[in-house]
This record gives C-alpha cells, sequence and structure tokens, in this order.
C-alpha cells in the first residue's frame, strides 16, 4: 500500500485528507509540524510522497523542504505543497526548492485524490 | 461605485465580508449579514484568532461564534462526526478547526491583498473558548466588527488592525493562486 505522510498542525485538515485518501487505497501516517515530519523520515517512514502545509509552528512547511532536500537519504521524497496561501513568490520557492505541487485550502478532495494518484504513479 | 474608487477601510470591510461569506459556503453555510446588532456577541463560545503584520498595517483577525455554528462549518468529509457542548474533548476538536477556519479566511484575505501589492506575514492560528466571550472595543481605526447570521446563530468578524495612512489600495500586484487551485510543477 501506498504511504502518504501528511503534515499540518490542524487535526481537522489532517482528518479531512485522511477521509480523501484513505477511501483511494491509500496509507496515511501524520505529522504536526515540519520537525515532527523530518523526525519521522529520518527515522525510516517510507513515504512516497509528503503532503505539507506552509503556516505551521516549529518548523514551517518551506523550511521543512528546505531542511528535507538537505538530508542525503530523504532529498529524493515528493511533496506537495497544500496551504492557505497563494503568493506568487511562496509558490516560486516550493518550486525551487523542488516541490512537485502546490493546492489552496480549502481543497476539493476530488482533485487532491486525482494529484496524489499522479505524483506517486 | 467600483472598488476602485473606495478608500481603504471600506474596502477592506468589503473584502473581509466577501471572502467571510465565501469561506462559509465552501462549507455549505450560508451567511446573512447583520446590519444591526448589539455591541457584544450574544452568544459566543469559541473564537478563532491570527495575527498579521506587513508595512502599510498590522493587527489581529478574530472569528467568533458558537459551538453549533463552528461544528457545522467543519468539512463536508468529517462533518457527520458528532460533537457534543459537554464533551470536553470535543470542545478540543472544535477549537482545532476555529483555530484552521480563521487561518483559511486570512489566507483569503492575504490572497487578494497580494492584487493591492500588500503582502502579509501571519502568525500561526490560535483559539480560545468560553461561556458568553466579550471582546473590548478595538482600539485602531477599523472598529466595527462584521457581523453576519446563519440559522439562530451569530457570527462575529473583527479585523482588528492599525492600518499605516499612506496605505492605498491600488491593484498592481501579481494575482495569488486561488482556493481550491491545483498547480503542478
Amino acid at each position: 500500500m501506498t504511504k502518504i505522510l501528511i503534515v499540518d498542525d490542524s487535526i481537522t485538515v489532517r482528518q479531512q485528507v485522511i477521509a480523501a485518501l484513505k477511501p483511494a487505497g491509500f496509507e496515511l501516517a501524520e505529522a504536526g509540524d515540519g520537525e515532527e515530519a523530518l523526525t519521522q523520515l529520518l527515522s525510516g517512514l517510507a513515504a512516497r510522497l509528503v503532503i505539507c502545509d506552509v503556516n505551521m509552528p516549529k518548523l514551517n512547511g518551506l523550511e521543512m523542504l528546505e531542511r528535507l532536500r538537505s538530508e542525503a537519504s530523504i532529498a529524493a521524497t515528493p511533496v506537495l505543497m497544500l496551504t492557505t496561501e497563494g503568493q506568487p513568490e511562496y509558490i516560486a520557492r516550493a518550486k525551487a526548492l523542488g516541490a512537485k505541487g502546490w493546492m489552496v485550502k480549502p481543497f476539493k478532495p476530488d482533485l487532491l485524490v486525482a494529484a496524489v494518484k499522479k505524483l506517486t504513479a | 461605485m467600483s472598488d476602485a474608487g473606495l478608500p481603504p477601510v471600506q474596502l477592506l470591510d468589503k473584502l473581509i465580508a466577501e471572502q467571510t461569506i465565501a469561506q462559509f459556503a465552501a462549507s455549505d453555510i450560508e451567511l446573512t449579514p447583520l446590519e444591526q446588532h448589539g455591541p457584544q456577541p450574544s452568544q459566543a463560545e469559541l473564537a478563532g484568532m491570527v495575527g498579521f503584520t506587513s508595512e502599510s498595517m498590522r493587527g489581529t483577525v478574530m472569528i467568533a461564534s458558537t459551538f453549533s455554528l463552528f461544528a457545522r462549518s467543519r468539512p463536508a468529509a468529517i462533518r457527520d462526526q458528532p460533537v457534543s457542548a459537554y464533551v470536553a474533548r470535543d470542545w478540543l476538536y472544535l477549537r482545532d478547526w476555529a483555530s484552521e477556519l480563521t487561518n483559511q479566511l486570512v489566507g483569503r484575505i492575504k490572497n487578494r491583498l497580494v492584487t493591492f501589492g500588500v503582502s502579509l506575514r501571519v502568525s500561526t492560528p490560535t483559539a480560545l473558548s468560553g461561556s458568553a466571550l466579550a471582546f473590548a472595543t478595538p482600539t485602531s481605526k477599523r472598529t466595527r466588527p462584521l457581523v453576519f447570521t446563519s440559522e439562530r446563530d451569530e457570527l462575529w468578524v473583527f479585523f482588528d488592525a492599525i492600518i499605516e495612512p499612506e496605505l492605498e489600495l491600488v491593484p498592481q500586484g501579481e494575482a495569488a493562486a486561488e482556493e481550491g487551485e491545483l498547480i503542478l510543477f
């Protein structure tokens, strides 16, 4: 089963993502901030995709993406940003850091499922 | 009168009202603006807050309403999970949603302000809960809360900001990505 790591400080958003992806056959792991996500990935969590918020405590999503790219063992992990932010400079920074996509909340569950299927195919 | 002719505070009021209605519509909640209301929310039990700062304004966005309205406004996929005002963990759960809902509203406002060349930096959201929450009148120029109703619930939206006198909201910037939009690189 394909494992997805969802990183968001909101339990409600994590539940919403799980409700969208679980019926589509994905296995979900959760982290409440970027630091927790990196710890899980560096501890061996084999995520095929990370879905990551931007505005989070401790380590925000863009900082997490930057740190992830600097860790050789997890640097190739694909990341989809899922956030309320729509500012062009944020999107450009995520792209420059190697993110695979950007989705603005509130999201349509069907569109998220389609994106995740495409990015994990 | 076009938006371009409105003074900044009026334009902000209009933008915040439109985006509040759109945010709740995304959760299948129809809000009606309430022009006549008391000085304080009559039944606020939960409030979500996000701080923001920029070159031209800084302050806090807060939304306050009932347990019932926050429960009804949850995303459709998880709205059927029962919650009760008599269960302590359900209050914590709805505080989480009140935080996120405020974060999403501020995201909408922030994304619209991008086109006026205003770039807000926002804090992580927080929430509080209680009984008959009351709020001091904001000390800034932006003093009038926006009030809406849905069924029997009131929603109060406070945009408590210190706005620099030189602020002009003139369309000039690149548009931000829209809510629900997916961009694959």
